[in-house]
């Protein structure tokens, strides 16, 4: 095939973008049923692990629900988990609320796979275009129905978890001092820079997390009453009418809240700079978790079971966790015990960008770098010294060794 | 004491001491025994609910992300508090030569032993592999692993045992004489070991002598434990940087709030002892204005460690302390922080009346609520196995107390005989 050169008028682009957006309100309640991001038309609803993984836009992972904008659900006076019949026509369906930041008034909507028989034609071979379905009536059941919505917040409540670009200077620089020597790093000390501005709250990271590190399904139950296990998170938030997201993931601190207080050093640094979890170790008392700003940290309530097939999912390299015990990100410490190991037998460093954590792997528009920062050049060295980068929570003084990216200086 | 009896040569009058406080010790009624049933059967519930807990995986529990601590700490800090007042009834008013202590210092140290065996089975239960329990107790091993020393959580395990060796030798050292005296009155495999645990005590001076020393000495090393155990729980919180927590008041707070819910549980105690027994005589209710007094001034000082924490919260620009105390002032949990303020600042006010304070069913009453404030202190929800133990420590608490009265003399005998 030969090729074409294409071009791309930024200018031009910007301005048919600028007059492209939604409008605030619509005339009609309509209802638009659109394919979802895990399972697309329903066709991956196959693969039950993906009811595991959050819909990024809510935070919900299993069950059904319709979208609906903050504003229609104030004036019917809808919250979070009432139960609502959605009808047009002869058809109706009965579906719990989920109040919808960024939602004009007056559209619902509702992932195409959660519906048996949706009220319209879809073409079998795409899952077809969106469909929209005008003049929807919705009332309230009054009953109330349990779903998992993982996000606590949608609103970052004043914390600046991704700071104004303009306060990225005064944020990043505090004064420190600590009683206890510090770390030393000899050869490597493993980073991760996230761009903010390339993630486009996807989860296949989440996805990849799960599956890579043997991360436990917990299912419905469990995560209705909030026990979810993924060791990374997307968190969204809705601010100024647009949304950002969020990777949270171990943050591997330098100076890590978690590691002084386990009484029995299952939480301990390691000369590489990461926050290693000891399972075998670990008595759990949770004061880890407790004493973790950043929430990342969770414990296993259950001997959890990977019934089969599931079981040959396993990755090899992972250990699994026993009931009782703290897990939490490693920054996929098995590819850095394997990277180091082929490196050592071929008398060499590891290389930079030799391997990779698998949500760094999967992410499709590279927003999430990994490395080792003692090499100057690195790409996270780079990208974590760049002046977009800031830390989250950089008064705590924890010193992450996560480096997120985002803005640009005015 | 009335005329008749200060009529009574000192010879007629130690009998009568002996006879009545060991007449407590005579063969059961059947309330003794159903009581008894009970609260064995509580602690079996608990037990069983326990190794289910341990069987299934801590998810039987309330718990969930992030919430971590809950229930099972609070009991933990809850009967730890209990022990501190019977510590300050026994040692700190022994220092202070409050001589109304004497009707009240076995029961309470009694209470400091039962109440610190069943504050350290807490944070056992909690424990998601209560198994390995002894990773927490430095011990040399081949892996030259040892404990993190920067962890609040191993000071605890170092207050706590520390304060339940001293408390059990106080316990036991106070009780030498009286076991002497208990032996003459008993027959059978109790008078066996009541003769071993006497140590062959036989009353000289220089017996005496070496007794009074130990006892003072005693007293002194466990008066600065009621103030340093206590803080070094409340270190648990305040060590940490979980907002609501990590605040400097902590251990002045919760060593109040201990001595606060101590003497209430003194109170719960001592007053259906003295009915059931009789030792009216003993027990006046000069002593339980006394520890009214008590109750009244900790409840003064927890009522402002309430205030200071709502006030350092509100005026501080610190959004998360802010939200922390917001909540639980108006959130979802309102009703327990008001029902906690109720029962822990405003009903001991009432004590401020010298005629509610010598009325012994009231003080029964407010002590019940005070006990009931302070285990409001913390707020969650949780579930029927979380319940159940707790239950079961309860449980188990009273009936230890209940063999305790049975078995061992209730009051100090030979202190009362001193006072005579």
């Amino acid at each position: 095939m030969p090729k074409k050169p294409v071009s791309l008028d930024g200018k031009r682009a910007a301005s048919a973008l600028r007059g492209a957006g939604p409008p605030e309100e619509v005339g009609k309640p309509v209802l638009f049923l659109t394919p979802s991001l895990r399972t697309f038309d329903g066709r991956s609803r196959i693969l039950p692990i993906l009811t595991e993984i959050p819909d990024p836009l809510t935070t919900i992972t299993y069950g059904t629900w319709i979208s609906v904008s903050g504003e229609t659900a104030a004036r019917a006076g809808l919250r979070d988990r009432d139960e609502v019949t959605v009808a047009s026509g002869d058809w109706k369906a009965v579906l719990p609320v989920k109040v919808q930041p960024g939602l004009p008034g007056g559209v619902f909507v509702v992932y195409r796979d959660m519906l048996s028989a949706p009220p319209v034609r879809t073409d079998p071979r795409t899952g077809g275009p969106v469909d929209a379905i005008e003049g929807v009536g919705i009332t309230k059941t009054g009953k109330t129905v349990g779903i998992p919505i993982l996000s606590g917040s949608f609103s970052q409540q004043g914390r600046g978890l991704i700071p104004d670009p303009v306060h990225l200077d005064e944020e990043r620089r505090h004064e420190r001092w600590t009683l206890y020597p510090e770390h030393d790093h000899k050869e490597y000390r493993w980073a991760m820079a996230v761009d903010l501005d390339r993630c486009n709250g996807c989860t296949a990271c989440v996805a990849a997390c799960h599956v890579e590190n043997n991360v436990p399904v917990a299912g419905k139950t469990d995560h209705l009453k909030g026990r979810e296990m993924s060791w990374l998170r997307i968190e969204p938030f809705y601010e100024k009418g647009k949304v950002e997201f969020l990777p949270m993931l171990c943050q591997q601190c330098h100076n890590a809240p978690c590691e002084s207080v386990c009484p029995v050093f299952a939480a301990y640094h390691n000369p590489e700079g990461l926050n290693v979890q000891v399972y075998n170790r670990c008595v759990g008392t949770r004061y880890c978790s407790n004493n973790c700003p950043y929430k990342v940290r969770r414990f296993n309530w259950w001997q959890h079971r990977w019934p089969t097939p599931s079981d040959r999912m396993r990755n090899p390299d992972v250990q699994a966790r026993e009931a009782g015990v703290m897990e939490k990100c490693t920054f996929c410490i098995q590819r850095i015990r394997a990277a180091k190991d082929k490196a050592k037998d071929e008398g060499r460093k590891v290389r930079d960008g030799e391997f990779t954590t698998a949500c760094a792997q999967s992410c499709p528009t590279g927003a999430i770098v990994f490395g080792n920062i003692l090499d100057k050049e690195s790409k996270v060295y780079r990208l974590s010294h760049s002046d977009r980068a800031y830390r989250v929570f950089e008064t705590l003084g924890t010193e992450p060794s996560v480096h997120y990216l985002r803005g640009r200086k005015p | 004491m009335n005329r008749d009896e200060s009529a009574m040569g000192i010879a007629d009058r130690y009998a009568k001491v002996d006879r009545d406080v060991l007449a407590a010790m005579k063969r059961p009624g059947r309330l003794y025994l159903a009581g008894l049933a009970f609260t064995a059967l509580l602690v079996v519930i608990g037990g069983a609910l326990w190794a289910y807990q341990i069987r299934s995986g801590l998810g039987v529990a309330g718990y969930t992300h992030p919430v971590n601590w809950a229930i099972y700490i609070t009991n933990f800090v809850f009967w730890v508090g209990i022990a501190h007042s019977g510590t300050l009834i026994s040692a700190v008013l022994y220092l202070f030569r409050a001589r109304y202590r004497t009707s009240f210092n076995r029961a309470a140290e009694a209470m400091t032993v039962f109440a610190l065996m069943v504050a350290g089975l807490f944070p056992l239960i909690h424990l998601g592999r209560s198994w390995v329990f002894y990773y927490l107790i430095p011990y040399p091993t081949q892996r030259q692993l040892w404990v993190n020393f920067r962890s609040p959580l191993v000071w605890d395990v170092f207050a706590v045992g520390t304060y339940f060796t001293v408390s059990l030798v106080f316990f036991y050292v106070g009780m030498i004489p009286d076991f002497a005296a208990a032996k003459q009155h008993v027959a059978g495999i109790r008078k066996r070991i009541f003769s071993v645990l006497s140590l062959g005590w036989k009353g000289t001076e220089k017996e005496w002598r070496h007794y009074g020393m130990l006892y003072l000495f005693l007293a002194a090393f466990a008066t600065p434990l009621v103030a340093s155990v206590h803080s070094v729980v409340s270190w648990d919180f305040a060590m940490s940087i979980v907002p609501g927590w990590h605040t400097t008041i902590f251990a002045p707070y919760f060593v109040a709030g201990a001595i606060l819910s101590g003497t209430a549980m003194v109170i719960t105690l001592v007053v259906p002892l003295r009915k059931a027994m009789n030792l009216h005589e003993y027990i006046t209710d000069d002593h339980f204005e006394s520890i009214a007094k008590i109750l009244l001034f900790t409840s003064l000082i927890v009522s402002y460690a309430y205030i200071v924490e709502f006030g350092l919260a509100s005026y501080g620009e610190n959004v998360f302390e802010k939200e922390a105390f917001r909540y639980r002032a108006l959130g979802e949990f309102r009703y327990l922080t008001w029902a906690m303020i109720f029962c822990n600042s405003l009903v001991p006010l009432t004590l401020f009346a010298r005629r509610l304070r010598r009325n012994t069913t009231f003080l029964l009453v407010v002590s019940l609520l005070v006990n009931v404030g302070m285990w409001l202190e913390r707020t969650y929800r949780p579930t029927y196995v979380e319940v159940g133990i707790s239950l079961g420590s309860f449980g188990l608490f009273f009936m230890l107390y209940l063999l305790f009265v049975k078995n061992l003399p209730v009051l100090s005998i030979s202190e009362i005989k001193e006072h005579l």
